[in-house]
Parts: C-alpha cells; structure tokens; sequence
C-alpha cells in the first residue's frame, strides 16, 4: 500500500543516512539547509504551476485560449519567460536609492519565505513546529509592505510611490480583519499551533464543524487575504492603468522576477494558511457524525494521501483568488478602505463575537 | 447582535424610556379639557418623532445588511458567468487559431468587406452597363472603367464593358460602389487574404475574357 509510506518514514531515513556519515552537529546543520532548499523548490515547483495556471484560467475566463505556442498547450511558455527575465539587464535609475533600490525585492522575498517556517506540510513534516505557530505568520504576513515601501520610496519616482503608500494603506487596513478571521479558527481549535490545528480538524473541517461564523470567518479572510496579496480586484498598488506598474515600475529584468515571484509565493502561502485554518490543511475530509456509512467514508477518504489533500486544498484556494481577479473591477482607493472599515471589520468582530458563543456553548460539533 | 447593540444605545441615550413613558400617557389620553389636551397632542407628536428615530435606526441597519446581501449575490452572479465561460470554454471560445485552421474550421462573416467581384453566371454573363457611376462614387479612384462602342444587330451603336480594372492597392472597402450601383452588378466578397508581394500585382480585371453584359427580359417575354 502506497498510503503506508509517510514522510516521517522519509525524514528518518534521511536523518540515520546523515547520521551515519556525519557528527550530530553537521547532520543538524545540514539538515536545515535541506529543508530550507526542499520547501522553496516545492514553493518554486508550486509558482510555476500557478502563474500557468493563472495565464490559463484568466483565458479560459475572458473566452480566450491562453498560452498555447511553446510546447504542448503553451506548458514551456513560463521556462520562457523565466530565460527571457534571467537574460535582461537589472539596472537602477539615476538618483535612486541605489542600496534600498537593489535590498527591496531581496527583503520582500525573505520575509514571504519566512512566513513558511511554521507550515505544517504533511503529519510530521513541520520545519519548526513552534506552539505560536499562527501567531508568527500574522506576524510576519503584515512585515510584507516593508520591501514594496521600500521598493516604492527609493525608485524616485511618484507613481512607484503612491503605488508603495496606497500597499501601506491597504494592508494596515485589511490586517485587522484578516487577523480577526484567524482568531476566529484559533478560538475554534483552542491552539496557536498548526500542527495543533490540524489535528483539531481530524473529524471534520472547522468550516464544516464551525458552523455559521467559520464560513464567514473563511469568506471575510479569503477577501483580505486576497488584499494582503495586492491582487485584483484590490491590486491597487500595481493599478497599471493609473500608475504604470506602481512599485516596481523602475524594475527591470530579474528584479522585477523577485516581485513577481513574490506575489505568487505570497498567495500561496495565504492559501496554505487558509487551508490550514479552515479546510484543515493535510487532514482528509471527514464528516464529524458516528453512524457506520459516514465511518466507511471517512475510512475511505484515508486513503487519498496527505499530500494530494494539501495541495488540492492549496491550488483549490489559489482558483478562487484567480477566479475573483478575472472577475471583478478593480476598487477605488476610497472605495477599498470604506469595504475594510465599513464592512469587513464590523462584520468580523460581530462574527467573532457568534463565534464565542458557539465555543462557550459548545454548540459546535 | 446588531438588535441589541441598538436596544442598549437607546436606552442609554434614555430614548427608549422617554418613549415608553410617553407610550403610557397615550394610553390615557381621553377627551376632557382643552389645556391638558392639547398638550397631550404635543406629546403624541413627540411619540411619533421618537417613533421616527427609532425607524430611521432600524431602517439604516436593515439598509446596511440589504447591501451586504446584495453585494454577494452581484458578486456570486459574476464569478457564475465567469465559471459558466471557464468549464464550457471549448464551446464558448470564440478565438479563431487562424494560421492553423485556414483550410478547415475558419469562418468570416458574410458581412466582411473583402474585395469587390462582378459575378458572372454560368453564360459567362454579367450585369454591368458601364455607366461609370461606381467609378464616380470611388473616393479614392480605385475603378477604372473602360467602355467600348459596338454595333448590335439591327445597326444601333451600343457602349458596353471593355474592361473592368479594379486597384485593390488603393481600395479602402468603403461600399461606396456597391452603394452607388443601380445595377447591383458587384458586391463584396468576404475574403480577406489578399496580400500579395508585388504590388503590380494587385490591379484586376474583373469581367472575364469573353463575358457580356447579361440581357433583361423585354416586356414582351415578361408578359408571357
């Protein structure tokens, strides 16, 4: 059975290989650097696929075909792309902040990669299996803004600018509903840990078992943490039609690369986190009832692996963020802020408020 | 939640008992004095006022959870259109793969101005009278209309066709010629690949070798 073998087995085998050869020292320090490199090539693995995807589902979307010239189905088409970015000259314009200039997609990127240190991957397979492992991401996530303001404000140039503050603007705002969602799950799991949470989920996903207000906790975190991403619809910081390309206009070739990649690794990190938090993450899905079919059902949903689970569940997510860009119009900035202030968060907090009353009450399942 | 939230705001604000108070001193209004009426009257108006804000409130909030609910359902009538396009793309698409399928599966509108034919029938004969008023309407010159004077059989001189030359090099598709023609002898083809590489090239002659213009009945054989 394929099934048996999980990566905990992998992980161990691997650990008595270095052990075996190595002091206990380097095998810990080498098999950092080795998860370190295994998470970003199945992060860059998982970019790949998605900005194909994206090309593909914006297509299939506007009645278009999508790429469909190199290679079978256009799938070479972004290997392609990549050569032609790794081939163009990355300059900075005259009087920018040439150090800032050349640090802000290196930054943005490290603290997108940062936010992947307490995923859980699959049971077992955590690179730092932290007890406040949710609390670190929210962290983190809002850390982001730090490299587009900085890309933004040293490109000398006011459209990079307004295009860096408008980001600011947008993920101060849209932080607090996207945290208040999360503690909608935490409260729900009764843990800051992933692993915690995901265990928590084993008869069944929060957004099943959570009732109303889980539902509306993932709605209302799918829609900022669609802004947090500065994707359409609220993609303001990029609005090309008003600021170019907003703060990265000045970036050329590879840099550019970085902010694109950034994007990209970003949404998946948030659909990782909202997969994590309501549709638990590598769990199957099982239903949380105790007659004998919904038993052989959950029993059968056991032997779908773990890893199909999760980035089903990932790439499922990412759909909906690309499915809302081809979609909807692109707010105004007054408009964004009056959806945060007006909507979202008052229906947050009343929604986290219900959800306490489930918790205490014990009303959910 | 949000009914509470109003309650308490209201009572705090002491409306809610002002205005129930005032509820029960409606209660008792009965006819009797002038004075005492009339001043209950007041305060029946003021019952309605405080009536009015209580409905302005519930109103804006009912107002604010009918936006919220119309939002999603535009919103959710969006992404359905959307996905419709999305699962059902292969009929849907509209896109022509145009170098690939220009022998099979490509179509181009009737309407497409392509370029301009004299049709001619099966007798080799067309419906041109050489009148030259399509060559006149040509804003860019593009017909040229040679006419020629022959002898008919019972001796008349008759200007027909010689040659119709059309400049496809400076044609612009106006319509203007087919427009202008009162004997619909030329319409539009709807094809449209008619780069060549030399642009001598591109002058036709219309008529074909041979053809002539094609008879109308007399009135004789409309009759019969």
């Amino acid at each position: 059975m394929i099934s048996m073998i999980e990566f905990t087995d992998i992980t161990a085998w691997i650990h008595s290989l270095l052990l075996s050869v190595l002091t206990p020292t380097w095998t810990y320090i080498v098999e950092l650097a080795l998860s370190g490199v295994t998470a970003l090539v199945v992060l860059l693995v998982c970019v790949i696929i998605m900005v194909y995807m994206e090309r593909k589902v914006a297509g299939f979307m506007q009645l278009r075909w999508g790429p469909n010239r190199v290679g079978p189905y256009g799938i070479f088409q972004v290997i392609a792309d990549v050569i032609k970015l790794l081939l163009k000259e990355s300059f900075s314009p005259n009087r920018a902040d040439k150090v800032m200039f050349n640090i802000a997609p290196a930054l943005a990127l490290c603290v997108s990669l940062m936010a992947l240190a307490p995923i859980s991957w699959a049971p077992g397979l955590t690179m730092w299996d932290t007890n406040i492992g949710i609390l670190f991401i929210t962290a983190i996530s809002s850390m982001g803004v730090i490299g587009i303001l900085m890309a933004g404000w040293s490109s000398n140039n006011k459209y990079s600018l307004i295009g860096a503050m408008r980001s600011g603007a947008q993920i101060v705002s849209y932080e607090l509903s996207a945290g208040l969602s999360i503690i909608t799950a935490v409260a729900l799991a009764g843990t800051l840990s992933t692993n915690g949470i995901i265990q928590s989920q084993a008869d069944g996903w929060w957004i099943l078992k959570g009732q109303i207000p889980a539902i509306i906790a993932f709605l209302i975190y799918v829609i900022a943490s669609t802004a947090e991403c500065n994707r359409a619809p609220f993609d303001l910081a990029e609005a090309e039609s008003e600021l170019t390309a907003g703060y990265h206009t000045e970036y050329a070739g590879m840099q550019f690369g970085i902010f694109y990649l950034n994007e990209y690794i970003n949404m998946a990190i948030v659909s990782i986190i909202a997969s994590t938090l309501f549709l638990g993450g590598w769990m199957p899905f099982h239903l949380p009832f105790d007659y004998p079919v919904v038993q052989t059902f959950n029993h059968i949903m056991d032997f779908i692996p773990t890893w199909m689970w999760f980035f089903g569940k990932m790439f499922l997510i990412i759909f909906f963020m690309m499915w809302f860009r081809w979609t909807f119009p692109r707010l105004r900035i007054d408009q964004l802020l009056k959806l945060e202030w007006k909507y979202l968060l008052p229906i947050s907090i009343v929604n986290l408020l219900f959800a306490a009353v489930i918790i205490v009450l014990h009303w959910h399942l | 939640m949000f009914c509470i939230g109003i309650y308490s705001s209201l009572k705090k604000t002491g409306e809610l008992n002002l205005y129930s108070s005032l509820q029960e001193e409606k209660l008792n209004i009965k006819p009797g004095s002038n004075g005492t009426n009339s001043v209950k009257l007041g305060k029946c108006h003021l019952i309605l006022a405080q009536k009015k804000i209580k409905n302005k409130q519930m109103k804006s909030l009912f107002n604010y959870i009918k936006e919220v609910i119309y939002a999603f359902v535009s919103l959710a009538k969006g992404l359905l259109l959307t996905l419709r396009y999305f699962i059902t793309i292969k009929k849907v698409n509209i896109t022509e793969e145009y170098p690939n399928n220009r022998t099979t599966t490509i179509s181009v509108k009737e309407r497409f101005y392509g370029e301009v034919v004299l049709p001619h029938n099966e007798n080799n004969e067309h419906k041109c009278t050489a009148c030259t008023l399509c060559q006149m309407a040509c804003p860019n010159n593009s017909i040229q209309i040679i006419s020629k004077q022959i002898e008919t059989e019972d001796g008349k001189k008759k200007r027909v066709l010689d040659k119709w030359v059309y400049h496809l090099d400076s044609c612009t598709f106006c319509y203007q010629c087919i427009d202008a023609c009162p004997q619909d002898a030329i319409e539009m083809k709807n094809s449209f690949e008619l780069s060549v590489y030399d642009r001598t090239k591109l002058i036709y002659q219309l008529n074909r070798p041979g053809s002539k213009l094609k008879e109308k009945p007399t009135v004789k054989e409309q009759q019969s």
